[in-house]
């Protein structure tokens, strides 16, 4: 019988991934692991997206989202909001984790009244020449036809 | 050392390595605070009991953590490699409804899976010091197809890694730039995490080089694709390249997948067993 069943589950997991493989997708657990696995040109237009809190004087602020929103990070936090089936749902979440932040912020001074999503086409150049100096590159978004969605408590 | 006593060895190394790296991890106790409005999960998730598990994190997790201790001394095993599997699924599972999959976390659910129904408790357990039971020819083959399977999950996600590319990106993932330019969004991507290759950033000096690059790109695929070869026992010492590559992917794409070691130390016994014997043997002679 274990055999059978140590069988079964080799069909099992080849088929399960076979199939993530087919419809492109995963199916938890199984995955055709696909990270990075697109060609990436720099030269053509690619979206990217960026989230910020909103000041007290509704300016944009920087996130410490691995410092205050574990466990999200900020690459699993953009994806999480990115893929909302709509901005109602996409204000919810972001007013769902600016609460969830501000629990966690210990000073009053950290404290965030809302967040912006920008989502828009990366500027290449500038990221490549602040890439080659290690310096952070926060404004990555070119400024026209950027969508930005804003959820303030 | 025969498939038995291989099999009872992995289980202690697997489950020691996963309860350290996995089941002591703070990581998933955080998401029991996560509030529920951004659950959002995908597939099979749909399935899962959001607002139990999120009011019972703390004790499923207690449990969970209490499972592996039974299961590396090999007590009640048939039992508690189940509950193992079970609340694993459950707590790695809920992680993933969240929006983000964690795809270093899913082949550790199909080990899991595969050690749930496999005779790993026949050699170095309570369970044989308690209860001794013979172990019988259909035992010896029961234990070697686990421990193949257990093996070929690692070689699995590896290689479908490397069919991915081929069909997503195609042979130009190797000629193109594509290695090169990941570099630099790996940089936008993840700002926040694994400070010190962050701070190194020894991608940028590679980002100079486009033609190590590409051939980079194409021994990514290469090894990918053949890791597989290291299932054949002549060329089991091939699985030690997932080492020196997920090293570099630390390094260059600051990305860590330390619980990709827990599906690779069920490799362990058979890449040491081997060395051992053979030093006893010059020893004796």
């Amino acid at each position: 019988m274990g055999k059978i069943i140590q069988i079964f589950l080799f069909f099992l997991i080849i088929l399960g991934t076979l199939w993530s493989h087919i419809t492109r997708e995963d199916h938890f657990p199984f995955s055709s692991y696909p990270m990075y696995s697109n060609t990436l040109d720099l030269k053509r237009d690619i979206i990217g997206i960026k989230l910020t809190s909103i000041n007290r004087d509704n300016s944009d602020g920087d996130l410490s989202i691995w410092k205050y929103g574990k466990p999200f990070w900020t690459y699993s936090l953009e994806r999480s909001v990115k893929f909302s089936t709509n901005n109602v749902d996409r204000i919810k979440k972001m007013i769902a984790f600016t609460k969830y932040y501000n629990l966690n912020v210990k000073d009053s001074n950290q404290l965030i009244y809302g967040m912006r999503y920008y989502q828009g086409i990366i500027l290449w150049e500038q990221a490549v020449e602040h890439f080659k100096k290690n310096e952070n590159f926060k404004d990555y978004l070119r400024k026209d036809k950027l969508l930005v969605v804003e959820a303030v408590l | 050392m025969n498939n038995q006593q291989e099999l009872s060895l992995i289980r202690i190394i697997y489950f020691t390595t996963q309860f350290y790296l996995i089941g002591l991890n703070k990581f998933f106790p955080m998401w029991k605070n996560v509030p529920l409005e951004l659950w959002r999960p995908h597939g099979l998730l749909i399935f899962f009991p959001e607002l139990f598990i999120q009011n019972h994190f703390s004790v499923l997790i207690l449990i969970w953590q209490l499972s592996f201790i039974f299961c590396i001394l090999g007590l009640f095993y048939r039992l508690n490699v189940l509950l193992n599997l079970s609340l694993g699924t459950i707590i790695i599972g809920y992680c993933h409804g969240f929006g983000t999959y964690f795809h270093i976390y899913m082949p550790i659910i199909l080990c899991n899976l595969i050690l749930a129904f496999s005779p790993a408790n026949l050699c170095f357990s309570l369970d044989k010091l308690f209860w001794k039971k013979n172990s019988s020819q259909i035992d010896n083959i029961f234990a070697k197809l686990s421990i193949f399977n257990v093996k070929m999950i690692i070689c699995l996600v590896y290689f479908s890694a490397g069919i991915s590319k081929l069909i997503n990106g195609g042979i130009s993932w190797v000629y193109s730039d594509t290695l090169r330019n990941y570099f630099v969004g790996a940089f936008l991507n993840y700002p926040d995490i694994n400070y010190l290759p962050r701070k190194l950033a020894l991608s940028r000096y590679l980002y100079e080089w486009p033609l190590i690059c590409k051939i980079l790109a194409g021994l990514t695929i290469l090894f990918e694709l053949t890791l597989p070869l290291a299932l054949f026992k002549r060329f089991r010492y091939y699985i030690l390249t997932f080492v020196v590559f997920q090293i570099s992917v630390y390094f260059l794409l600051y990305l860590s997948f330390m619980s990709f070691f827990v599906i690779f130390s069920v490799w362990l016994p058979a890449l040491i067993a081997p060395l051992l014997t053979s030093k006893f043997k010059n020893i004796n002679e």
